[in-house]
């Protein structure tokens, strides 16, 4: 009786482990295949909108007049970590087309 | 002293016209007028050529100085104020970033600081500056400006740029929603979208502007007066400003014409005099439905406040 109530709980922790192991897994599946895909996605767009908020706050350090280029120097201080970075990207943009089409799964 | 000191409880009163016209006699004349009407007054120049101190033959500067009873006068330096704007934003930026960085972008801040509109920014912050201390200890403030097309542009920031931040709040604010979304799974990216300097800074912005166009629209707080002579083209030039602030809705509120030759000018200006008929009846039909003082041509230059007591009551007209 003993040994079968061993076995029981045995049994039933396996399944546990198991089903935990296996809704893991699903949960990374999800994430690898839908949620994370997404996300990427989303990132990309997040920065490459912060990239364009930046051409509008100091486009004119590029050769684009910007009438309130005294206004946005304030904001430098915020966005110098980002300012380097930025010019070299900026600067070296091959092809947007290609840019944008890297965002999209095509395979 | 017709002692009206009802008529201009207006606080603001900005001086344009062409360059050569005598903005910055009338101006002090004004300013002396209201001072002598028992309203405590600031009288303002952009002049870089200091004009303002030899019309008072006092001394002025970048600080606030009084000149006589009742009266203080301030003469705005764009580049240096331009300059102290730039070290404070250089200071905050020793503060956040490290050296290095700032260093490697020292050249963007040079960029700005010759940018054009960079000392008409300056001079327009400082006025903005200037008119929300009213009432400490002035209440009235008289605005001589730089030469017609530099004074438009300055006017007419609050309205351009209000448009050009507002879209670049829009903007931001689209940028850090994504970063939220994206950030889900990621704390630095959430941690960034939350806590925005940026936005915040521009919000404060925005409301100056937004202050700074209620200021200049109001005709209950402020005033244009143009300065200008009975000839062809400071006529056509104010007729084009006029137009432009009204576009704007700033109000003018009066023309002064300047340096009218007196009939009894002599046989040298007689054919001047009826050219002279000729245009004064034009600014009539142009600017008649605002308030149109006449100055004679004297027979010397207004210089020193004795000379500029002369012809203050006579401005003092244009509020009655």
């Amino acid at each position: 009786m003993t040994d079968g109530k061993w076995d029981m709980r045995e049994i039933f922790e396996r399944v546990k482990t198991g089903l935990k192991a296996l809704g893991e897994w699903l949960w990374m599946f999800v994430i690898a295949s839908f949620l994370e895909k997404r996300t990427v996605a989303i990132r990309k767009e997040a920065w490459d909108m912060n990239d364009n908020f930046m051409l509008l706050l100091f486009g004119d350090y590029l050769g684009l007049p910007n009438p309130i280029s005294y206004y946005t120097l304030e904001l430098l201080p915020y966005m110098a970590e980002e300012m380097v970075p930025w010019q070299r990207r900026i600067m070296n943009r091959q092809s947007v087309a290609a840019e944008k089409a890297a965002q999209y799964d095509f395979t | 002293m017709n002692g009206n000191a009802g008529k201009s409880r207006r606080p603001f009163t900005f001086f344009g016209g062409k360059g050569g016209t005598g903005k910055t006699t009338c101006a002090t004349a004004y300013a002396v007028w209201l001072a002598s009407i028992g309203r405590r007054t600031l009288l303002v120049s952009t002049d870089p050529a200091h004009s303002l101190s030899d019309a008072l033959g006092v001394p002025l500067s970048d600080k606030i100085l009084p000149v006589c009873d009742n009266l203080w006068g301030i003469e705005i330096d764009a580049a240096l104020e331009a300059k102290r704007y730039i070290g404070d934003i250089q200071d905050k930026m020793l503060s956040i970033v490290s050296p290095v960085i700032v260093d490697e972008i020292r050249r963007q801040m040079e960029i700005a600081y010759m940018s054009p509109g960079a000392e008409e920014a300056a001079i327009f912050d400082k006025f903005v500056e200037l008119m929300e201390d009213l009432g400490n200890p002035w209440d009235a403030i008289v605005f001589d400006t730089a030469p017609t097309g530099h004074t438009l542009r300055l006017l007419s920031l609050p309205e351009i740029l209000g448009t050009w931040i507002d879209n670049l709040i829009a903007k931001r604010r689209k940028s850090l929603e994504l970063f939220k979304m994206a950030g889900r799974f990621e704390k630095d990216l959430m941690k960034r979208a939350m806590e925005d300097p940026v936005i915040e800074s521009l919000t404060r912005r925005q409301k100056k502007f937004e202050k700074s166009r209620q200021y200049l629209t109001d005709s209950a707080s402020s005033t244009f007066i143009f300065v200008l002579n009975a000839e062809k083209m400071p006529i056509l030039e104010t007729a084009r400003a006029i137009e432009l602030l009204e576009k704007y809705k700033i109000p003018v509120g009066g023309v002064i014409v300047n340096r009218v030759i007196p009939p009894e000018a002599g046989e040298f200006f007689a054919e001047r005099l009826i050219a002279q008929e000729e245009y004064l009846r034009d600014i009539e039909r142009r600017f008649g439905s605002k308030k149109i003082v006449r100055l004679p041509l004297l027979r010397s230059d207004v210089q020193g406040m004795k000379q500029v007591n002369v012809i203050a009551d006579l401005i003092g007209e244009i509020d009655a």
